[in-house]
């Protein structure tokens, strides 16, 4: 009995082995020139913009010379460490894209030499990522606060209270709700903060923000981005206005994002991942950038419904039109 | 073939400290016969104190036993929310997960990052490096799976039995039930709070989020386990390894992200159904 149960791990210990083997050897005919691993966090819109923003720039340039090993941790930490462990030991990749803080961390705890390039991480100096010899670059998501506030103010002049709702787990929303409610204090607009902790919570917590503000206001957070859809049918039918910190969230029914555009994030790592990878550069000496965002993005047809016309405003507006 | 060693090397690691985690729902589940869940809230709750205390320089030696004492009291709170309040199994510990969410995150916020204070892994100088943390690692959890079989087997380890098989019987012998119940909580809580503390040390920082399918890691690594061997042993550990196994494994396939969970669901299935087959043959004979 014990023998042929020892007899049965040792197969399984067998068949990842040769699973490791057969997963390397086939690889080795395509002989492209690069390979980039790809970690992500978890899956939804802004981080899936950010990846195929970055493959379409090395792409642009390497075409056919660039592979990719794309891996996504769903959310789970274990889960991005092992995939780490992967692409650290894995000697044919050249260079690991992680995204999002929790994709930086698993990889940084195990990589010390081959470059990581990062995007959709708030804060990486927080995160012990900027050291004097660091092989970490890329761009940031820290959205410009006080623009986002003042175009709210712009455009929604009659709000007196706002609801910032974001998750009291994920450290860089909590960065950027304090921040927040610093500026709209500063414009006197009074600031309400709902903590949400998990999706399920998500639809009693919004109705009850809503019926406490004029307007509901989220960070660049993860757990509100992922449940967009139902956070801006809960807002259209309560009539108020929701904006969002990510650009892609006004195409699922925000009113307005004055934030980062994932895929050009991505696209700016790219870019940076090409000047390490193809043209030699030393990580260290590439200052970590945070992702442009003066553009306002603004959902037409539900300005339409609020009837709100807009003023003349410095900042550049893209109007996008969806069907809600 | 460093390549292949790196990533199994990586899959021993885990799963040892994982396996503390299965140790621990040994211990209620199959014991005291209590499906305990609070062990997701007592993992980030190590791992949050640990976390907490090395920024503060506080020395391991000092820091770990404040941790594990930290998850015998959760398990405490499991065990008096169960006996006193006759709350059901099940909700007591996800009452005590939650509220120790909100905990966790008061003590070490969403993301603590250790900044290459000295962990537990640093203590042996040559083990620091990342090829040697197993030689930690691998006689500590030796030491701890002997100190529990060997403390399953006293008198006192026996009554916890007694409590998940009859408890009538420990009324019988004049001893109360409850203690044991409590006990045997605290015991699986401050494992599993060790184990979560031990995690940190490991990875180099703490997250809220990674306390996040601990119990799903711990109850596959248990039922893999016990298609291997029967009883408290070593096989907890290999039990623990193979789930990290397969989960390497899901990410060695390489095929579309977004199809990984269901080939982890596969292997389990693979595992599982395996060692039913095997069973069938050693059966027929007798």
């Amino acid at each position: 009995m014990h023998y042929k149960n020892s007899l049965l791990s040792l197969l399984i210990v067998l068949l990842v082995i040769t699973g490791i083997i057969i997963n390397k050897t086939t690889k080795k005919t395509t002989h492209s020139l690069i390979k980039i691993g790809i970690l992500q966090t978890a899956s939804h819109p802004a981080l899936d913009a950010a990846q195929q923003g970055f493959i379409d720039a090395v792409k642009a340039t390497l075409g056919n010379n660039v592979e990719f090993v794309i891996n996504n941790a769903q959310g789970s930490i274990i889960n991005a460490h092992a995939i780490a462990e992967r692409f650290h030991a894995d000697t044919s990749i050249n260079g690991i894209y992680a995204i999002a803080t929790p994709a930086l961390q698993a990889i940084m705890a195990i990589e010390k030499e081959k470059p990581i390039f990062i995007a959709a991480v708030s804060n990486p100096a927080q995160l012990g990522a900027i050291t004097e010899k660091t092989n970490v670059c890329g761009t940031t998501d820290m959205i410009d606060i006080p623009g986002t506030i003042a175009a709210i103010k712009q455009i929604l002049p009659d709000i007196t209270s706002v609801a910032l709702i974001y998750n009291p787990s994920e450290s860089n929303s909590v960065a950027q709700v304090t921040l927040m409610e610093k500026e709209l204090l500063h414009h006197s607009i009074k600031s309400i903060r709902v903590g949400i902790a998990t999706e399920t919570e998500i639809p009693q917590a919004i109705i009850s923000a809503l019926s406490k503000a004029d307007a509901l206001l989220a960070p660049t957070d993860n757990l509100i981005a992922s449940a967009m859809p139902i956070i801006s049918r809960l807002a259209y039918a309560a009539h108020k206005p929701l904006i969002a910190s990510h650009n892609e969230a006004v195409a699922q029914g925000a009113l307005m994002a004055r934030g980062v555009d994932y895929y050009m994030s991505g696209k700016e790592t790219g870019a940076i991942a090409l000047s390490v990878l193809h043209d030699g550069k030393k990580p260290y000496t590439i200052p970590i950038a945070p992702t442009r965002s003066d553009t306002i993005v603004i959902n037409k047809p539900l300005l339409n419904k609020f009837g709100i016309t807009i003023a003349q405003i410095s900042d550049t507006i893209i109007f996008i039109d969806t069907n809600n | 073939m460093l390549f292949e060693w790196l990533i199994i090397q990586g899959i021993i690691e885990r799963g040892l400290i994982f396996s503390i985690t299965v140790m621990s729902i040994y211990i209620t589940s199959r014991i005291i016969k209590f499906d305990d869940l609070s062990v997701e809230g007592s993992f980030g709750l190590g791992g949050a104190l640990a976390a907490l205390l090395l920024t503060h320089n506080i020395p391991s030696f000092v820091a770990l036993p404040l941790v594990i004492i930290a998850g015998a009291c959760a398990g405490l709170a499991t065990g008096l929310l169960h006996t006193q309040l006759k709350l059901n199994n099940l909700i007591s510990g996800i009452v005590v997960t939650t509220a120790l969410f909100s905990i966790n995150l008061k003590i070490a916020g969403s993301n603590m990052v250790l900044n290459n204070k000295l962990t537990l892994f640093d203590l042996i100088p040559f083990a620091s490096s990342n090829t040697l943390k197993i030689i930690i690692l691998f006689p500590l959890i030796s030491a701890l799976l002997l100190l529990i079989t060997w403390f399953l087997n006293t008198e006192c380890g026996f009554l916890f039995t007694a409590v998940g098989d009859n408890p009538q019987m420990l009324t019988n012998l004049g001893k109360n039930p409850t203690l044991y119940i409590i006990g045997a909580l605290m015991l699986g809580n401050a494992l599993t709070a060790f184990a979560g503390a031990l995690f940190v040390h490991y990875v180099g920082y703490f997250s809220i989020w990674s306390s996040v399918g601990i119990l799903i890691i711990a109850l596959a690594g248990l039922i893999i386990a016990e298609t291997i061997g029967y009883g408290f042993g070593f096989s907890l550990v290999v039990g623990a390894i193979l789930y990290q196994a397969i989960i390497a494994a899901t990410f060695e396939f390489n095929v579309d992200p977004e199809w990984n969970k269901l080939i982890t669901a596969l292997l389990i299935i693979l595992i599982i159904a395996c060692k039913k087959q095997f069973a069938l043959f050693t059966k027929r004979p007798s």
